[in-house]
């Protein structure tokens, strides 16, 4: 059972993530706090779905942030005009399901090739050790002469860096199609 | 957050998230997929706190499925054996004999005037980009604009109408739906209108061209105000002037290559050097110059980084074994 609900918000809701956190932010004057309310909105979304899978995962999203931020403001918070504005002219009943955009392999490897770059070096290394050749943490300590706590505490910085450029670069993002042959060019770095 | 109504920190939760991956992952215990129920199996430590909250249990998944899509980097092993050679994927001869394959329908379809005036309005917000540029707006209504580089637009939303000038450049429309209140694109030479759907549009030298990935859009000639309407589907590609609206039925696959700008490339296939040279020219400040006719007439493809073109100078130089010379903010291309 939560089985089915972990591989729909994996990916049906993840690859949204973006376009959410556009939202909210476009929506919430704090943007130090888009990414909790993102959260929130994930747990809400998760929640909901446990009772039964949603047919317009677009749509709940839009309505499911749209509620949070009215339970937020109605519990009293400064709220700037602009905020208000935006509520009344505030159709969710509009959201509806849009393109879920395929990727290729390709394109999803030149993504996480560029996620990859965006990591700190010793970190980045680390991690290449660990998914490109596939080396376990303890043949990483290994091979890099240091402890396995301090690999594990890289593989710990660099997915969370991983996961947050990820969501960065894969807006619209949905499922992976087509994988062999393209005929995109080599991505030249 | 607010003491009022504390959210869970994300940052907390996706730090003991990922904390949590780390420690499994060095167990070896995160080969395959990611299976939740399992993980809980193997260690009662982290069925009890990943069942604690709702917040961890997303803030887990969204780390695993970062960490599982890494994976595919393995394919770097073999990628970076290939020469760099490669990324002009195939000979130009064959290219030269590709590029009559591509048939296309076209139409002629009347046009339509569509923005009646609305006057007495709220002046219009104004979003621009510099060359090189690229901007995402996310509008009131949830419709998101990308912007591409040296494009400027003006929005201006009403009770009945969203309405969105194009004055210059390319923009890709994910327009939200609600057909009670439409979404209209003025673009000088071509009026757009479309009730929810994604597409791209850019004006370019008196010629707008609107190509359609999703929905259905209608497009009409702002000089031909006539009754009539030519409407657009996925994989087609209008084509607005002063002369009317030519419409050309592609696939969407070429539509979406279209706009592979939104992802800061550019792909061609079969494309001569000068075009080639023109688009580059569009995002860069250092300008491609091809210096005679016959290197102009060399046909060019696959899939570029826009923003790369010392790449692209080097790529023709050993591909192509083009003659390439840096001038100050130029780069020329010849034959010989």
């Amino acid at each position: 059972m939560s089985k089915n609900v972990d591989q729909w918000f994996m990916d049906t809701v993840l690859p949204l993530e973006a376009e959410l956190e556009r939202f909210l932010a476009r929506h919430w004057s704090d943007a130090s706090e888009v990414r909790d309310l993102r959260q929130e909105v994930y747990s809400r979304l998760y929640k909901s779905a446990a009772n039964g899978l949603p047919h317009n995962t677009r749509a709940l999203m839009y309505s499911t942030a749209r509620n949070l931020i009215i339970d937020l403001v109605r519990r009293k918070r400064v709220v700037s005009i602009e905020t208000v504005m935006d509520f009344e002219s505030w159709d969710v009943s509009s959201e509806e399901a849009g393109p879920f955009e395929t990727v290729s392999a390709r394109q999803e490897l030149s993504m996480l090739r560029t996620a990859l770059e965006t990591l700190p070096r010793r970190t980045r290394d680390i991690v290449q050790m660990r998914r490109v050749q596939g080396m376990s943490q303890r043949e990483t300590a290994h091979a890099l002469g240091v402890s396995e706590p301090t690999v594990e505490r890289h593989v710990s910085k660099g997915v969370r860096l991983l996961a947050d450029a990820l969501a960065k670069l894969g807006v619209h993002r949905g499922a992976v199609i087509s994988p062999a042959n393209d005929m995109e060019g080599e991505r030249e770095r | 957050m607010n003491a009022d109504y504390a959210l869970l920190s994300a940052d907390d939760a996706e730090q003991a998230a990922a904390d949590w991956l780390a420690r499994l992952d060095r167990e070896g215990l995160l080969s395959g997929p990611v299976d939740v129920d399992a993980l809980c199996d193997a260690r009662h430590d982290f069925d009890v706190w990943v069942n604690a909250e709702m917040g961890h249990r997303v803030a887990f998944l969204r780390a695993a499925t970062a960490w599982s899509r890494a994976e595919r980097l393995a394919a770097l092993k073999t990628h970076d054996a290939i020469p760099r050679r490669s990324i002009l994927q195939r000979p130009v001869v064959q290219m030269l004999a590709a590029a009559a394959c591509i048939a296309m329908a076209i139409l002629v379809v009347i046009p339509l005037g569509l923005f009646e005036g609305a006057s007495g309005q709220p002046a219009p917000l104004h979003y621009q980009t510099a060359r090189g540029e690229m901007k995402t707006l996310t509008l009131e209504d949830g419709s998101v604009l990308t912007l591409n580089t040296d494009t400027s637009v003006d929005v201006l939303f009403s009770k009945d109408e969203r309405q969105v000038a194009l004055i210059e450049g390319e923009v890709f429309f994910d327009v939200a739906k609600a057909p009670e209140r439409p979404f209209l694109i003025d673009a000088g030479e071509g009026q757009v209108r479309v009730l929810g759907t994604s597409f791209g549009i850019e004006r370019r030298q008196g010629v707008v061209e609107v190509a359609v990935s999703e929905g259905t859009v209608w497009v009409g000639s702002a000089a031909h105000a006539d009754t009539s309407e030519s409407i657009l589907t996925p994989g087609m590609i209008g084509y607005a002037s002063a002369n009317g609206v030519i419409v050309e039925t592609s696939d969407v696959a070429a539509v979406d290559q279209r706009l592979l700008w939104r992802e800061g490339r550019l792909r061609f296939d079969d494309t001569p050097l000068r075009d080639v040279a023109a688009e580059f020219n569009r995002y860069n400040t250092i300008q491609l110059v091809v210096t005679d006719e016959a290197t102009g007439d060399i046909e060019i493809g696959g899939t570029f980084r826009l923003d790369n073109v010392e790449a692209f100078a080097r790529l023709a130089n050993d591909g192509l074994g083009l003659d390439v010379s840096h001038a100050p903010g130029r780069i020329e291309l010849s034959s010989e």
